[in-house]
């Protein structure tokens, strides 16, 4: 049972608050460093890699002669694995397929990664890149083409790309000094995607899809099939079960 | 940036506040806290292959913390003697203040902790102020769980001591 003596101590967790601008201060510094690290490391690694792809030219290249002497056509393949089955071959490797597809669609759409080159237009687009790159991926989910496995590595790095890109947005907000609401907005997004996650809750994760895609429809003037979900503080002044879901409420 | 490089800003936004106190907490020092806790993630960063995935983060970052922690002690001893006499000083002009704020009501506790030996406040951030588990204090600072045990029971007693030598009484306090 705690003691009072453990409530004060606890509160003191609550008490010390490293100021904000230092914390994002100390964070632009840490991301240069990494940065430089991973700079210094590629050379060493160069050798190991084209050694790799060498090596992996020649196994391929052993390989497909093994296949195309032993295998049968690819058309008696198919239907002979569909007559043991008894499902398409399509329908057996789609989850796969889909599963490969499953990052984040970023080809056409980048954020700025070089901190230092950050300027005001490079902010501005930050924020309308970082909403379309996260409804792109939550969409994923409510069409069910994105089935998130969370102890999955791969899902992982999803979830934090995500969430980087959801940080980038609300600092660029933050920095631009843009609307406090849609600010709001931003900054919410990537505790909702972390609780989600933490609590391993599809739920959430469609709740910061309804926030995204609403962000998306009011701040990008995305043209959605979809009504608004009336959740978003920028675009309807209503946030309460972002913050119910988040335990502000 | 890389899928590991955004890994690690995640953990950053998450945990980097939690971070930064528990080491402000052992140092008693705003401003080297700051780099101690860039260089616990620039360490998490360099020696992420190492991270289990079944694994909790915020346990594996916390032993790199304290690893960090006591390396920086050790080299930086003779100049934390100075400091013990003029705690939560920052360097180059900067004012704490503008760094950390600090509760007026928790000050005292905060600096009744900061002149206890190292293990005792260590030991009384994370399993008091943090509230990890025996298992997971005991796996951030490589000691067995009996060890843990037995050290925070001395340590909430001499931290009781340290209270009432400057006059505080807190009701129950073990």
């Amino acid at each position: 049972m705690k003691t009072p003596f453990d409530k004060s101590l606890k509160q003191l967790e609550h008490d010390i608050s490293w100021n904000e601008s230092r914390k994002q201060q100390t964070k632009i510094k840490l991301v240069e460093e990494m940065q430089k690290t991973g700079r210094k490391q590629k050379p060493k690694g160069q050798l190991a890699y084209y050694s790799s792809i060498a090596m992996f030219l020649l196994v391929a290249s052993i390989g497909l002669n093994y296949l195309l002497n032993t295998t049968p056509p690819i058309d008696q393949s198919i239907t002979h694995v569909e007559k043991q089955t008894g499902i398409s071959l399509k329908e057996k490797w789609l989850p796969a397929f889909i599963q490969q597809k499953n990052v984040l669609e970023t080809d056409s759409l980048q954020l700025t990664k070089d901190y230092s080159e950050r300027t005001e237009e490079t902010m501005k687009r930050d924020v309308e890149v970082a909403i379309h790159i996260l409804y792109l991926q939550l969409e994923k989910l409510e069409e069910g083409k994105w089935d998130p496995d969370f102890d999955r590595e791969k899902d992982h790095i999803i979830f934090s790309d995500m969430i980087s890109a959801a940080n980038q947005a609300s600092t660029a907000a933050h920095l631009l000094d843009l609307d406090n609401w849609l600010y709001a907005d931003l900054y919410n997004i990537s505790p909702l995607i972390a609780e989600a996650r933490d609590k391993k809750d599809i739920d959430g994760l469609v709740l910061a899809y309804q926030l995204v895609h609403d962000l998306h429809v009011a701040y990008n003037g995305y043209e959605s099939d979809e009504p608004s979900y009336g959740v978003t503080l920028y675009r309807d002044a209503n946030n309460d079960s972002i913050r119910e879901y988040l335990g502000r409420k | 940036m890389s899928n590991k490089q955004r890994v690690i800003t995640d953990w950053y936004s998450k945990y980097s506040s939690s971070i930064y106190r528990y080491i402000l907490m052992t140092i008693r020092h705003a401003h080297h806290a700051e780099d101690l806790t860039q260089e616990t993630f620039l360490k998490a960063y360099k020696y992420f292959h190492s991270f289990k995935w079944e694994a909790n983060p915020k346990t594996w970052l916390f032993s790199i913390a304290h690893n960090v922690t006591v390396d920086f002690m050790r080299k930086k001893q003779p100049y934390l003697y100075l400091m013990e006499m003029f705690p939560i000083k920052a360097a180059k002009g900067e004012s704490p203040d503008e760094i950390v704020q600090i509760n007026e009501s928790s000050n005292e506790l905060f600096q009744a902790i900061g002149r206890l030996k190292k293990s005792y406040r260590e030991i009384i951030i994370l399993r008091k102020i943090k509230e990890f588990s025996i298992k997971e204090t005991a796996e951030i600072l490589n000691w067995s769980e009996s060890k843990v045990k037995s050290t925070l029971s001395r340590a909430i007693q001499a931290l009781e001591k340290e209270l009432l030598k400057e006059g505080f009484v807190y009701e129950n306090t073990i």
